[in-house]
């Protein structure tokens, strides 16, 4: 599993004297008046046409009271903006199909609380702008938020960057921050395939594991991933409202797995399916708890091995597979 | 940047404060609208809290039969205000419609957009009802309307409902307490003109009651039910002038139809002359809107003021209409001797219709053969008065045949517009020149802001008369029927009127001076009011731009004043609001801040996953020669921000002052 680590996108542009917690800087708040603020001003111009036509004083003192309100708004929307820190959490890897949880949390360093902070993440190509989330972040504290972003395919999915507005308190005026958290997410390719896993090599009888074929003991239950084979679900176990279970099998022993792009059964599939069909096997392979390598043409091949890291590091081949180069 | 917002439901609470914002800026038109007109937006609110509380149907929730029915509803509205109004425009009919819409608009309140325009609508109710009242309670009521618009505005945009009620409030009061210095600047410098942009409709100063320029038996009498103030006057020397001769000079009535006195129409004949003495009395008079042209002085003005002109029978004009409260200085005189305009002006003093007051004619001219000067007809004139019971009373009775006659010889009981015209009527007959002049007699002293009021309850008509040697003189008939009314004023003449005194303060002496106290200082509050806040003007604006060095021509100056205070007051707010932002951090923080900064100057940047612990190992392994007192103030801060010990925080204040890294 990559480590989870903070990023802090100011510190890449920080000039030497600057308090790093500067957070959003000053000057990267924008504040105009929003549709409803520029309506509010033409009200503001019908009164004092009126309370000057009408030569009356309280009219005059109510439209220039409303129109100071205006500008002290203005100062309390960039207020409630200013100054609020951003960082980014590097989200953990989901399978395609599953939504990316982008974390951010916005640190407040001021005594006032930040009310009616929107976020939002900017517009993805062909995806759909989710709604933006509406948070509060009370004085001295940190909130976080998740935006969650479903992934069409699999590779990497960059977090294209999100705006922070808010239009608190009076909704006249709407201040924004566009910030990059320069967050991505990887997306593994979805694990479906019905082949069964290739024949294992070196020493020990071949086993399909994952498949209770009747040859092997059962040795108990655990969690259900996505990818696990919906043969081996416990379906008994579901019809009594438990969660869903895997069932497993002691195979026959230490055999050793080659996942190769090139084995045979996979040769009339296309890219996408080929993909899927490897991601399918690694997963179970994984969870035969057997040794095994993946080997994919030209740009990778693993060790054999085993494991949590093993496992990331084959199934992030395979997200990024034929895609842009890994920049890590 | 794109904007796609998708519409934001209204919730209870938001709905809660716009209608109690909006219903409150709607409730003053009760006074002025009618029943049926007022409770239309008041039932649709209703309507609409019903809905956000019970969940009665919204014609909005794509009922068809709700909404044609509220689309009738809305045009039987509107056909019913112009059936009331005969039309939809101006002042009167212009607020009913408004709130009628905003009833409706309510109503349909139902996504954020509705809202912001709900509530603006109610903002704009707010300025109209200033178009019927500018009373510092009215300004007050708004104040606090205002604010609960203010705080639906807050609660809408509080998005997670954060806020509690009074946090609401208390937001909203600082909104306003900020905003109201920006809002000083604006009202004493946005440039003020003179007169309206495209003419006042006609309504919007109806209903004002004063002294007519015509002259009815009753017409007058029908103000003394007034507590309404005609204007207030302020004598620049300590000592006023006695009330009995406190006569405010007001339309001449010349011509006489047999019935009604009034004011000629046209004005050719020069000012008459004044011939006055030396010591003049000077005061200040701030009078109520009119919407007529006179303006009331002192008899006799001897310095009129400045844009007012003299009319023949000395009386003070204006160029337009009285429209709004209007403050001018005057000086008068009390010895004085008013000569005739001339030839023409004597003859038209002795007008009478033929056939008019057969009995009051016969009589007259007895009297005239029987005296050998006029100031003989004059004196018996008042002793008939005197003498046959004639009763000074508010409520005389009807004079349907020749009012003048009837009066005289039958009913006997008038107000003072029946003894002056009756005795205007007289004198002519008997061959004197005489007209009647209204206006207003007396006041009410205030000791507390040391002026007097004159109300529309002190209005009174009396005569002039033209005696060859002493020129125009002042005889008031009233005077031989019900001395009083001029010596003591109006209110002790007439018993039985109680005037603005609630019945729970007429017990005893001691709680009736309580009320006039009471009543005094309330007046003395809205006379400062008017005279400061209403009456501020255009000449007042001038006279504030003379002190401060500024001129009304000089637009781009004034402009570029008004911009720069603007803004320097705009940067003290902002000042102090982000000053706030920095300084309410934890004391030990914001020492241990400093000592980051100071060590960031010197290239080591406390990176923000890096705890304190971490950051000083970092730092101590950078700078060698400052290892110690790096561990030193971590140390301190540690203990001083997590630890119990608060005394460390000196220790670590002079730690931190006396850190200077130099480059290594």
């Amino acid at each position: 599993m990559p480590d989870a680590f903070v990023l802090e996108r100011l510190n890449q542009s920080i000039t030497p004297g600057v308090e790093p917690d500067a957070g959003l800087k000053q000057q990267r708040v924008y504040v105009l008046p929003s549709r409803q603020g520029i309506f509010f001003s033409c009200l503001l111009l019908t009164m004092l046409l009126g309370a000057i036509n009408y030569n009356n004083n309280m009219a005059f003192m109510l439209t220039f009271l409303l129109a100071s309100l205006f500008l002290v708004a203005l100062i309390h929307t960039y207020r409630n903006l200013r100054g609020l820190v951003i960082r980014g959490v590097m989200p953990e890897p989901v399978f395609a199909g599953d939504p990316a949880r982008f974390r951010l949390i916005l640190d407040n360093h001021g005594a006032q609380q930040r009310l009616g902070i929107q976020i939002q993440a900017r517009r993805t190509g062909a995806e759909g702008l989710p709604a933006p989330i509406v948070t509060d972040v009370p004085a001295d504290h940190w909130t976080e938020v998740e935006l969650a972003i479903l992934p069409t395919r699999r590779g990497r999915l960059i977090l294209p960057g999100v705006t922070l507005f808010t239009s608190y308190p009076l909704g006249l005026f709407r201040a924004w921050a566009s910030f990059d958290p320069g967050l991505h997410c990887i997306i593994y390719p979805r694990p479906i395939g019905a082949l069964p896993l290739p024949p294992g090599q070196a020493g020990g009888a071949q086993c399909d594991v994952g498949v209770d074929n009747g040859n092997h003991d059962f040795s108990g239950f655990r969690r259900y991933y996505p990818g696990d084979s919906i043969r081996n679900i416990a379906w008994k176990a579901v019809a009594r409202e438990q969660p869903l279970l895997i069932k497993r099998f002691d195979g026959s022993g230490d055999q050793e797995l080659t996942l190769s792009w090139d084995d045979p059964g996979l040769q009339a599939l296309s890219l996408e399916e080929k993909l899927s069909q490897l991601c399918r096997w690694l997963l179970d392979a994984d969870r035969s708890g057997r040794r095994y390598s993946l080997v994919l043409p030209a740009e990778y091949s693993s060790a054999r091995g085993h494991g949590p890291a093993h496992r990331e590091a084959c199934l992030k081949a395979l997200a990024l597979f034929g895609i842009a180069h890994d920049r890590k | 940047m794109t904007e796609s917002k998708p519409a934001q439901q209204l919730e209870k609470q938001e709905i809660y404060w716009l209608t109690a914002g909006v219903g409150m800026s709607i409730l003053p038109h009760a006074l002025h609208t009618p029943v049926w007109l007022i409770l239309c937006p008041f039932l649709l609110i209703a309507w609409r809290l019903g809905c956000a509380v019970r969940g009665w149907p919204l014609p909005a929730s794509g009922n068809l039969g709700l909404r044609a029915i509220c689309i009738i509803l809305m045009f039987a509205g509107v056909i019913s205000i112009h059936a009331y109004y005969q039309t939809l425009v101006g002042r009167d009919a212009g607020t009913a419609l408004l709130l009628l819409l905003t009833g409706f608009k309510i109503l349909e309140t139902h996504v954020d957009r509705d809202f912001y325009i709900s509530t603006f609508l109610g903002l704009f109710i707010i300025i109209t009802n200033f178009f019927y009242s500018q009373t510092l309670l009215t300004a007050a009521y708004m104040m606090i309307t205002l604010l609960i618009i203010i705080a639906g505005l807050i609660s809408f945009n509080d998005r997670k409902h954060t806020l509690k009620t009074g946090e609401r409030i208390t937001m909203a009061v600082q909104l306003l307490c900020q905003a109201l210095p920006v809002m000083l600047i604006l009202f004493l410098l946005f440039p003020r003109i003179n007169g309206p942009l495209w003419g006042m409709p006609d309504d919007a100063i109806r209903g004002l009651t004063g002294v007519d320029d015509v002259m009815t038996p009753g017409s007058i009498s029908r103000l003394i039910q007034s507590n309404d103030i005609a204007f207030r006057v302020e004598f620049e020397d300590a000592d006023a002038p006695p009330k009995s001769s406190l006569y405010w000079r007001g339309p001449v009535l010349t011509y006489m139809d047999g019935r009604a006195w009034r004011r000629r129409l046209t004005n050719l004949d020069p000012p008459a002359r004044l011939q006055e003495s030396a010591d003049s009395i000077a005061y200040t008079i701030t009078l109520e809107a009119t919407n007529q042209r006179w303006l009331y002085t002192l008899e006799m003005p001897s310095t009129i003021p400045d844009r007012a002109m003299l009319a023949d029978a000395h009386q003070v004009i204006t160029r337009k209409p009285v429209k709004n409260r209007f403050r001018y200085a005057a000086l008068s005189t009390q010895d004085y001797r008013l000569a005739s305009s001339g030839p023409r002006e004597l003859q038209r003093s002795l007008q009478m219709f033929r056939g008019f007051h057969p009995k009051t004619r016969a009589l007259a001219e007895q009297w005239a053969r029987e005296a050998s000067t006029p100031a003989e007809v004059i004196a018996r004139a008042l002793r008939w008065f005197t003498e046959e019971r004639f009763i000074y009373t508010l409520s005389p009775p009807a004079l349907p045949g020749d009012p003048v006659d009837d009066f005289l010889f039958d009913t006997r009981q008038g107000f003072c517009e029946h003894y002056a015209s009756a005795f205007a009527v007289i004198m002519r007959a008997a061959g004197i020149p005489a007209r009647v002049v209204t206006g207003y007699q007396g006041g009410s002293y205030n000791p507390i802001g040391d002026y007097f009021i004159v109300y529309q309850r002190n209005a009174h008509a009396w005569t002039e008369v033209w005696l060859a040697e002493e020129g125009w003189v002042r005889i008031d008939p009233t005077t031989a029927v019900s001395p009083a009314r001029v010596e003591q004023g109006i209110e002790n003449a007439l018993p039985n009127a109680v005037f603005d005194l609630p019945m729970v303060f007429s017990g005893n002496e001691f709680t009736r001076s309580l009320w006039r106290n009471l009543h005094n200082t309330w007046d003395n509050i809205n006379n400062q009011w008017n005279q400061w806040v209403i009456s501020y003007g255009p000449q007042r604006q001038d006279s504030l731009f003379k002190k401060i060095g500024l001129k009304r021509q000089e637009l781009t100056k004034l402009i570029l004043g008004i911009v720069g205070t603007v803004a320097l007051m705009l940067a003290v707010i902002s000042f102090g609001l982000f000053r706030h932002y920095r300084g309410a951090r934890d004391p030990s923080r914001q020492l241990y801040d400093r000592f980051c900064r100071k060590l960031a100057k010197r290239g080591i940047r406390r990176l923000p996953h890096e705890g304190p612990m971490d950051f000083s190992r970092r730092a101590g392994r950078k700078l060698k020669r400052y290892d110690g007192r790096i561990a030193e103030i971590t140390r301190l801060y540690i203990e001083a921000r997590y630890g119990s010990k608060t005394d460390k925080l000196t220790e670590l204040k002079t730690c931190v002052k006396r850190f200077r890294p130099a480059a290594s």
